[in-house]
């Protein structure tokens, strides 16, 4: 068991973050790893990472005029803490208004403490939104999207938990002669370009092979496990290949309809409507996992009490306000489009169908 | 069983209650309590901005509707699911969020009920309420000299006990815990008193009924016993038994949000930044309610639910009078009677006059 284990990442261009792990045993460090191995680069010496998240127990650094919102939530000027329930675990961030991202996270009783994945779900809820924080205010957001290059350029798939994205993404990628760029999150630009990001390529890998195999994409669990422990890199089926940064050419919306259509129905979008699609379902990932975490602070939640304290904020507008986001220049001319997945949809035939529109369209 | 109970809020929203929810669950939570004092005797149904059935249903989606995170279910004006929290479980079906007569059915799973009143049925009265520009504030709102003060916060933070101390002072309540704000005035909204054996007002004490005092000493006792875990309060009806300190609306005048802190100060706070604060207050009341407007505004971002929160601060801001002051008030862990006096002091000497 190491006594800290420190992961470096890095988005080229816009940012650099660092994960500690205080305590960590062989399995657990890599699989929080996982999540953005396909990122690893380390920190040139000297060099302070811009979002740092420290997983382990820790003192909060508590600035004397905290303000107490909600019983939970200590708050000050571009700084947070809070406890969970019953004080099992706790979350400090600060870097709310700007300046470099320092995260300090206590995992909360959900997992035993010697459970793998102990942690992880800290990095989903805290660190990616702070990862998009960061990346607002230096042009580029991180999008819960995937996107697909065509020769035309790239296509955003966006769509809600379960809708069909990874299973449409790899389909497309493997039979259809799409290129990769990601399946759950992707770097948009604010010029329109999107850069690729392969979150969890060990994941990818399995869920491309069960793909290639003919199958659903699975979850999974326990090979993916077996391949950590066993140290080996991700193999993924010939015939994926991975795109580098590509201008944005088009928009797909995913969604599943098990009511209504058979199988698929492809429909014409307008983009302005997409793109606030979009961004809605932004919002309801960071109110993701709420009915667990209610007591525990959600992400929407911590920015809802930092805008209380202090009404206005600059991070609460960007994330979460209620001003709507202007649709990006260029984006009206887009073409756009809904996808309905109905109960008995085929992978195969819905990714022939988006394929062909994008290349007639453009 | 089915009965049919209708509520009239002020001019702003009639509302009928239809139960046919069983003894059992009845006997854990009477689902109308919190409204009883808007009660009528009839409505024309033909007119109701808000019906809701309470008890059980089958889940019916129409054949378009989408998943949306994998548990809810949008359609064009309706919105479906079936959610959990801890121990507690529901049901709800949702029609009209997009045309403002909105007709709601809840099913409560074992022990849902007592989730139903302050998640479901209630979120959507203020919902409606913000929709037809009568927002709702979560405060306590108190009348001074003819006057309205608002008393917000989030909870825990001492509004009720201030509330019941100017109570104590003379003052007389528009609500306790929400108040409709609309065209200058603050109208009420009487719910239930929640008392505390440590924040109830003297001479409130003195004049509950013996069956309260039990029921409030058996919940101090339980909370001691669970170490401050189980803290249950007393709800009152008012009108049973303190008509006289009910106010129904009056001209609003102050506005004070609070926040805990190391210093008690009460600082002038704008207009604008206050109305903010007020929005940031509402999203956090919503809980579970949150994520199913986001879901639904996430399938129909131009509809009426995804402006909600913009909409709500617009209102807010047509809503409170041109003279109207707003401030931040901190207040320490424990309410101090110095810091009960000062508070009084500003609301009586009409704030910055003094």
């Amino acid at each position: 068991m190491n006594a800290e284990t420190i992961l470096d990442y890095a988005i080229p261009g816009l940012a650099r973050f660092r994960l500690r792990l205080a305590g960590a045993g062989r399995l657990r460090a890599a699989l929080v790893n996982s999540k953005f191995a396909a990122l690893a680069a380390p920190l040139p010496p000297g060099q302070a990472p811009d979002v740092e998240m420290t997983i382990g127990p820790f003192t909060p650094g508590l600035p004397p005029d905290c303000r107490v919102i909600d019983k939970d939530f200590w708050v000050a000027p571009n700084y947070l803490w809070f406890r969970g329930e019953h004080g099992r675990g706790a979350t400090e961030i600060s870097g709310l208004d700007g300046g470099p991202v320092r995260l300090r996270h206590l995992p909360y009783g959900e997992s035993p403490a010697g459970w793998p994945a102990r942690g992880l779900r800290g990095v989903n809820l805290y660190l990616e939104p702070m990862l998009d924080w960061w990346l607002r205010q230096r042009g580029a957001r991180l999008l819960h999207a995937g996107a697909v290059a065509t020769p035309a350029g790239a296509v955003l798939v966006c769509g809600t938990n379960g809708a069909g994205k990874t299973r449409l993404i790899l389909e497309w990628c493997l039979r259809h002669g799409g290129v990769f760029l990601g399946d759950d999150l992707v770097v948009l630009r604010d010029d329109g370009t999107v850069l690729p990001l392969a979150e969890h390529p060990m994941v990818l890998s399995l869920r491309a092979a069960d793909v290639a195999a003919g199958r659903a994409p699975g979850q999974n669990r326990l090979r993916l496990l077996g391949r950590l422990w066993a140290g080996k890199a991700p193999v993924f089926p010939p015939g994926l290949r991975f795109g580098a940064a590509t201008p944005l050419r088009g928009l797909l919306l995913v969604e599943s309809t098990p009511g209504a259509a058979a199988s698929h129905r492809l429909l014409p979008a307008a983009p302005a409507t997409l793109w606030h699609n979009l961004l809605r379902l932004e919002e309801l990932e960071l109110v993701k996992n709420q009915r667990r975490h209610r007591q525990l602070g959600n992400f929407s939640r911590l920015l809802m009490a930092y805008e209380y304290a202090f009404p206005g904020s600059r991070i609460f507008a960007a994330l979460l306000g209620p001003e709507a986001a202007p649709v990006p220049p260029g984006f009206a001319r887009l073409p756009a489009w809904r996808l309905e997945l109905g109960r008995a949809w085929s992978g195969d035939i819905a990714a022939h169908v988006a394929a062909e529109a994008v290349a007639e369209a453009t | 069983m089915k009965t049919d109970h209708f509520f009239r809020f002020h001019d702003f929203l009639t509302l009928r209650l239809r139960d046919t929810i069983g003894l059992r669950e009845r006997l854990l939570v009477e689902p109308l309590r919190g409204y009883l004092h808007y009660q009528v005797p009839s409505l024309p149904l033909d007119t109701l901005d808000l019906d809701v059935e309470v008890g059980p249903f089958k889940l019916d989606p129409p054949a378009d509707a989408r998943r949306v995170n994998r548990q809810f279910w949008v359609a064009p004006d309706y919105f479906g699911c079936a959610d959990t929290y801890k121990v507690l479980s529901w049901k709800m079906e949702i029609r009209g969020w997009d045309t403002g007569r909105v007709r709601l059915r809840v099913e409560a799973g074992d022990l849902g009920t007592v989730a139903l009143g302050s998640r479901l049925i209630d979120c959507t009265i203020r919902y409606l309420l913000a929709l037809k520009g009568a927002p709702v504030v979560h405060c306590c709102g108190v009348v001074i000299d003819g006057r309205a003060s608002l008393l917000s916060g989030r909870s825990g933070v001492g509004k009720s006990t201030l509330a019941m101390r100017m109570v104590g002072r003379g003052a007389s309540l528009l609500g306790d815990n929400w108040v409709g704000v609309n065209a200058g005035q603050a109208w009420s909204f009487h719910t239930p008193v929640s008392v505390h054996d440590y924040n109830v007002a003297p001479n409130i004490y003195e004049r509950m009924p013996a069956g309260h005092r039990f029921d409030m000493w058996g919940k101090a006792f339980l909370r001691r016993l669970s170490l401050g875990y189980l803290k249950k309060s007393t709800p009152i009806q008012l009108r049973h038994h303190f008509p006289e300190i009910i106010a129904e609306h009056a001209p609003l005048r102050h506005v004070l949000t609070f926040s805990q802190g190391p210093r008690f100060a009460i600082r002038p706070l704008a207009r604008a930044t206050a109305i903010r604060r007020l929005v940031a207050n509402d999203m956090m009341d919503r809980e579970a309610y949150y994520r199913y407007m986001q879901a639904y505004a996430a399938v129909f971002p131009e509809g009426l639910v995804a402006a909600h929160w913009r909409r709500l601060g617009e209102n807010l801001d047509r809503a409170f009078p041109a003279e109207a002051t707003f401030q931040d008030v901190v207040v320490e862990r424990r309410i101090t009677p110095a810091m009960v006096d000062e508070i009084h002091r500003f609301l009586t000497q009409d704030g910055v006059s003094a």
